[in-house]
């Protein structure tokens, strides 16, 4: 009892900060597991309304109306969608997301490849251009106005201008085909083996990626690094004589956290939007394709099990940027 | 901080630009490299073929596109590219097409009829055996009907084999088969030819881990992505194949096709436009162009306005510029076409005159329907090289005789959705078949008679050859049946497609072909090799 009330008064904030953190997650997920549900019903009626199923898909050119009608009723595509749609996510929720429509393999089985080689770029090519846009960002920050900051805001104004297949294109003409030649200009990953077993394939694809998401994040923190070294504890530790790394690092770099983490958070969901354009340049056995792979071919389980595995990312990151702002300004969480 | 909303929505908006590009992908990023590239004029294809002495060895990359979840290790379900490779290379027909579009037993040592076509007799060739060692025997050839003329087994080409009575095929000794007929059906050698479907299987054969007489054996194979075969060493054939492996990659595009040629990753891609003739030469690879008999027609229904109107199907066929069509799509490669079919069959009636292109009669004709201001929707889609190309042409060529034709482009499995076969106007393509082949599926009520052509004339005219199994006497036939075909079928076939297929500089041993299909329909990979 007295433990209890002695921590209760030694640390007042220590209690209560958890909880507005944790109320936020769980506020969050609930609203999360709702946005999934929505999407999961939103696409499946998409889908249904594109023309053509899985069974034209399969049978194309030759589907007769009877081959047509018997490789329907065998795919349960007969059924009404209200139906399928509740076996789908019945399965879904009892941990199994079915089978491809078009070759009867299970979905795990047809995507855990693809999603493999899709997170790994998304993690390489956002750790390093994170890594180097933050570097860049608060360097010419605090050399504003000199030659640095000059070259890198108009090169990160170029950039964000082109198109990514450019980007792709550009970086294969002068590394792969046209004038250097050392490295492949497509990367078709081995199925059934993880992608940093051939990095070689995967340099121009990261690179792209790279080019693609620092200018965004160089200029939110370059412009947010302006502002903190405008304040006044930067002032103050100025005056107090620390030097410039110093300031740098220990009062600047925390402080532009929170916002930096709202450019990186929309930078991730970008990348899994934009690592499409990326595969099919060079062809690489990615998500993307296999999304564009299974709407061709009206494979309901495999676009579900695609789609509502991004919905899941997007909602996640969303949480995790805004969770990680709360964490990095302490003032928000009390005030709470 | 707070969001900044201009950012945010800057990049929703791009990434939307983006997923919306992808379509256009392929077209921008073309021009990109051929910009950057010296364009020389297309070349002719056997001026540049290099040869040279085969040998063994080397693994063999070849890239295709078209693939996806349908690829299959089941031969008689092929309908992509890499299905088809996996049929030429796993297994061996019992009988196909030569690169000369003609019929030649593989196979099989004899296919004939009866004297009435109600009977077939099959015998195989002496000393087959599958990769497992087991030797090729009739009961193979009982179980491979079975398979093939069960539409349930997803054999594609079922419908075709409809008169075959597989229930009463007798064995008649270790290598020979009789297979009775329920009607008479003197086609069906030519049918066993067409599109490598009548491949050998074994009995108990797995799709999940085939077993073939092919010159190559199954290794692993990915649907959508990758198939790698390793060489049968006991291959029926003498020397051949000469490839230690081939591995078969499917890419989404030309585009990226081209650049893992010029990057050697790859040593054979497959079924190009003619836009990449000049850049394989300037980065020292070569390109076989091939005169073919495939076809991607415009298809009219005749059953329904306003084509039920014989003038108006007549004008269709008289507005199209076939030269110019020729070399707006394909930069002048490829045949122009007199709108019939089976071209290299020796039954072909190549009597009938060439139909001219002729815009004034085409127009009066109009005038004479009633049709002057002709207004229709064309159906097209990326199906093949060029079908989206022979739309857009053709309404343009129209417009010049007064009609209308709005292109409408959708994706392959809404092409052959629903609407399938009931377009009033639409396109198709058709890989080269005998004229038997072809005619029972697109003529003769069915199978697919996208025109709803339905001619009394005409079907008992193909009756009659049904029961005429002696190939000259059927030829009369056909050349009356081409006749009518000429005059009233909603056919109009302006072209036979080329087939451009793209080579690493090392590469030997493929020719060109006129089956319309990539590397020969793959039977190339038998005799290719790397110098």
């Amino acid at each position: 009892m007295t433990t209890h009330m002695s921590t209760q008064t030694v640390t007042p904030t220590a209690s209560r900060r958890s909880h507005p953190l944790r109320s936020m997650l769980l506020k969050r997920s609930a609203q999360g597991v709702v946005t999934l549900l929505v999407v999961s019903m939103l696409v499946f009626w998409a889908t249904q309304l594109l023309p053509g199923n899985a069974a034209n898909a399969v049978l194309g050119k030759s589907a007769t109306p009877a081959t047509l009608a018997a490789l329907e009723e065998h795919l349960g595509l007969s059924k009404p969608v209200i139906v399928q749609y509740w076996s789908w996510l019945s399965g879904l929720l009892t941990g199994n997301p079915g089978s491809s429509l078009i070759n009867g393999d299970p979905v795990g089985v047809v995507v855990s490849g693809r999603i493999l080689n899709s997170a790994f770029l998304l993690v390489v090519a956002g750790v390093i251009g994170t890594a180097i846009a933050v570097s860049a960002g608060m360097l010419a920050a605090s050399r504003r106005d000199r030659a640095f900051d000059h070259t890198s805001s108009i090169t990160a104004l170029v950039v964000t201008a082109l198109p990514e297949f450019v980007v792709a294109v550009v970086l294969i003409l002068i590394f792969s085909t046209q004038v250097f030649k050392i490295l492949p200009a497509t990367s078709p990953i081995n199925p059934g083996s993880p992608p940093w077993q051939q990095p070689t394939l995967l340099v121009l694809p990261i690179i792209t990626l790279i080019i693609v998401i620092v200018p965004y994040m160089f200029r939110m923190v370059r412009a947010v690094t302006i502002e903190t070294l405008e304040s006044d504890y930067v002032q103050t530790a100025r005056l107090k004589g620390l030097s410039e790394p110093e300031i740098l690092l220990r009062h600047v770099l925390p402080n532009i956290v929170p916002a930096s983490v709202q450019a990186v958070g929309l930078t991730i969901l970008y990348l899994a939007g934009g690592v499409v354009v990326v595969e099919v340049v060079f062809n690489y056995p990615g998500v993307g394709q296999g999304l564009v792979q299974a709407v061709a071919t009206r494979d309901i389980p495999v676009i579900q099990f695609l789609v509502m595995l991004l919905a899941a990312f997007y909602v996640a990151v969303n949480i995790g940027a805004d969770f990680a702002t709360l964490v990095a300004t302490p003032k928000r969480r009390v005030t709470r | 901080m707070q969001d900044h909303p201009d950012e945010r929505h800057q990049l929703s908006r791009r990434s939307l630009l983006q997923i919306a590009g992808l379509g256009a992908l392929a077209v921008p990023a073309s021009s990109l490299l051929a910009a950057c590239t010296s364009s020389g004029p297309a070349t002719t294809p056997s001026s540049g073929i290099p040869s040279g002495t085969p040998k063994r060895g080397g693994v063999m990359r070849a890239g295709v596109t078209g693939g996806g979840a349908t690829d299959t290790l089941y031969p008689a379900a092929a309908l992509t590219a890499p299905s088809y490779a996996a049929g030429a290379l796993i297994f061996d027909a019992l009988s196909g097409l030569d690169r000369n579009a003609q019929n030649e037993l593989r196979l099989a040592q004899e296919i004939t009829p009866n004297a009435d076509a109600t009977m077939w007799t099959i015998k195989l060739k002496e000393g087959i055996t599958f990769h497992n060692g087991k030797p090729a025997t009739a009961e193979d050839l009982i179980f491979t009907f079975q398979q093939v003329c069960d539409a349930k087994s997803g054999s594609v080409n079922a419908p075709m084999l409809a008169p075959v009575d597989v229930k009463n095929i007798k064995k008649l000794d270790n290598l020979t088969v009789q297979v009775p007929c329920k009607t008479p059906f003197s086609s069906l050698g030519d049918i066993m030819s067409t599109y490598n479907f009548f491949s050998l299987l074994p009995v108990g054969f797995d799709p999940k881990n085939p077993i073939g007489t092919g010159p190559y054996k199954f290794v692993s194979h990915t649907p959508g992505q990758k198939l790698v075969v390793s060489r049968n060493d006991g291959y029926w054939v003498k020397d051949q194949p000469y490839f230690d492996r081939v591995e078969i990659t499917n890419f989404p595009d030309e585009t990226s096709q081209l650049n893992a040629l010029i990057a050697k990753q790859v040593d054979t891609i497959t079924s190009l436009t003619a836009a990449s003739i000049p850049q394989l030469q300037s980065a020292g690879l070569y390109s076989i162009s091939s005169k073919t008999g495939g076809w991607t027609p415009i298809v009219m229904r005749t059953d329904v306005a306003p084509f039920n109107n014989p003038d108006v199907v007549q004008a269709m066929k008289l507005l199209v510029d076939r030269e110019q069509m020729l070399k707006v799509i394909f930069n002048g490669e490829g045949q122009t076409a007199n709108d019939l079919f089976g071209i290299y069959d020796p039954a072909f009636n190549s009597s009938i005159p060439q139909r001219a292109h002729d815009p004034e009669k085409a127009k009066s004709l109009l005038k004479k329907a009633g049709a002057e201001n002709l207004t229709i929707d064309i159906t097209t889609s990326a199906i093949a090289i060029g079908t989206v190309q022979l739309a857009t042409v053709f309404a343009q060529q129209a417009s010049m005789v007064g009609a209308t034709v709005n292109v409408k482009t959708i994706d392959p499995s809404a092409f052959f959705g629903p609407a399938w076969l009931s377009r009033p106007l639409t396109v198709d393509f058709w890989a080269y078949a005998p004229y038997f082949g072809q005619a029972v599926q697109s003529n003769y009520p069915g199978m697919f008679d996208e025109t709803h052509f339905d001619n009394k004339q005409w079907n008992s005219l193909y009756e009659k050859s049904m029961r005429t199994p002696d190939a000259s006497a059927r030829t009369a036939l056909v050349h009356e049946m081409q006749q009518i075909e000429w005059d009233n079928i909603g056919y109009c076939i302006p072209y036979n497609y080329p087939q451009i297929d793209g080579f690493g500089a090392n590469v030997r041993g493929a020719q060109p072909s006129k089956v319309g299909y990539p590397l020969n329909f793959f039977a190339d990979l038998k005799t290719m090799y790397f110098a």
